[in-house]
């Protein structure tokens, strides 16, 4: 239970620990090294997000009801904000997807400000390789399914390049669309949820040192500043979380609408 | 594209897209300089020279730039 509610402690023996990278390891509480904190959120938000979206689609009306209203306008933002928006017409297969994405992403990110868990999921970086693995192998399924083969010529030979070129910029071409997109679109999530994290942990363990430091005034009364400081950036943090999980939404239907589009 | 978007609507779009499009010249500098620059790399290693690497990551970024130029530098 411990593991659990695992807090970040000030100090040990009096002496003020930095948080680090040592915060972001987690072992597991069943003797298990792999259901560990972050793998279990990844379960809980898998579970809330399949609930939650269960639950909005119970007793749908012709006239809505308020919770009916709420949902529809959830879902109509990711449809028409990016499915329509980036798929046009061929957005129907992949609404399903877009907005579970956007859903589980947000729920993640949004463990980071909740009580019991306090970490968001994507700040350890094998879960964002989890999420752009799959990503991935849709893209690049979906381009394979729509055009055969001929999605490598297409994606591959650079429109408007003389020939003498291509062997030139092939290797640009292969390396920006399977490694640096897929990179790129990791890394963000990463590492905003990741910076995030590490800030909010050294305002609020800083500052409940500085709080609990004995015997000087100032350091107590910078300890509260610091504490509020920690509170101001964990509601940033929930604008980060959301804006990064539109982001990856987004990002995803422009590699799926590039994979099925005809042109380059 | 849809008939009855409102203002605030295309406001959001072109934001979306200008942001896919800067995220794709991005990918696109990166990759100049990895593929490049990772080939200087390799013959750097293999013959133990130790200036390939820069010229490959000075080529790569041309080679970048120029396929971003034709990519993306019609005139809209």
């Amino acid at each position: 239970m411990s593991i659990w509610l695992q807090v970040v402690l000030p100090s040990e023996d009096g002496v003020f620990t930095t948080p680090g990278l040592d915060d972001f390891h987690f072992e597991g509480p069943f003797g298990d090294i792999w259901l560990n904190k972050p793998m279990m959120q990844m379960i809980i938000a898998l579970i809330l997000a399949i609930a939650f979206w269960l639950w909005g689609a119970r007793k749908q009306q012709v006239v809505p009801t308020r919770k009916q209203f709420f949902y529809e306008i959830m879902y109509n933002y990711i449809r028409d904000g990016v499915g329509r928006e980036m798929l046009g017409s061929a957005f129907r297969p992949y609404i399903g997807l877009l907005v579970g994405l956007f859903t589980f992403i947000l729920i993640n990110n949004w463990f980071g400000e909740f009580f019991l868990f306090m970490f968001p999921t994507f700040s350890n970086i094998g879960y964002s390789w989890g999420m752009v693995g799959l990503v991935f192998v849709l893209y690049v399924g979906i381009g394979f399914k729509t055009h055969g083969l001929h999605y490598l010529k297409k994606t591959l030979i650079p429109a408007g390049v003389p020939r003498p070129l291509w062997i030139l910029i092939i290797p640009i071409e292969i390396i920006s669309n399977f490694i640096t997109r897929p990179l790129t679109l990791a890394i963000r999530l990463f590492a905003v949820m990741f910076a995030g994290h590490m800030a909010i942990m050294v305002f609020v363990v800083g500052g409940t040192y500085l709080l609990t430091y004995a015997d000087n005034a100032i350091y107590n009364v910078a300890g509260v500043f610091s504490n509020i400081l920690g509170l101001a950036l964990m509601a940033l943090e929930l604008l980060l979380g959301f804006l990064q999980a539109f982001i990856f939404t987004i990002l995803t239907a422009q590699y799926i609408s590039s994979s099925i589009s005809d042109s380059h | 594209m849809a008939k009855n978007l409102s203002a605030d609507d295309q406001l959001v779009s072109s934001t979306d897209s200008n942001l896919d499009q800067g995220m794709k010249i991005f990918s696109y500098l990166l990759a100049g300089i990895f593929a490049y620059g990772g080939l200087g790399w390799i013959i750097d290693y293999l013959f133990g020279t130790s200036w390939w690497m820069l010229v490959g990551i000075i080529a790569g970024t041309t080679l970048s730039l120029y396929s971003i130029i034709k990519k993306f530098g019609s005139a809209r």
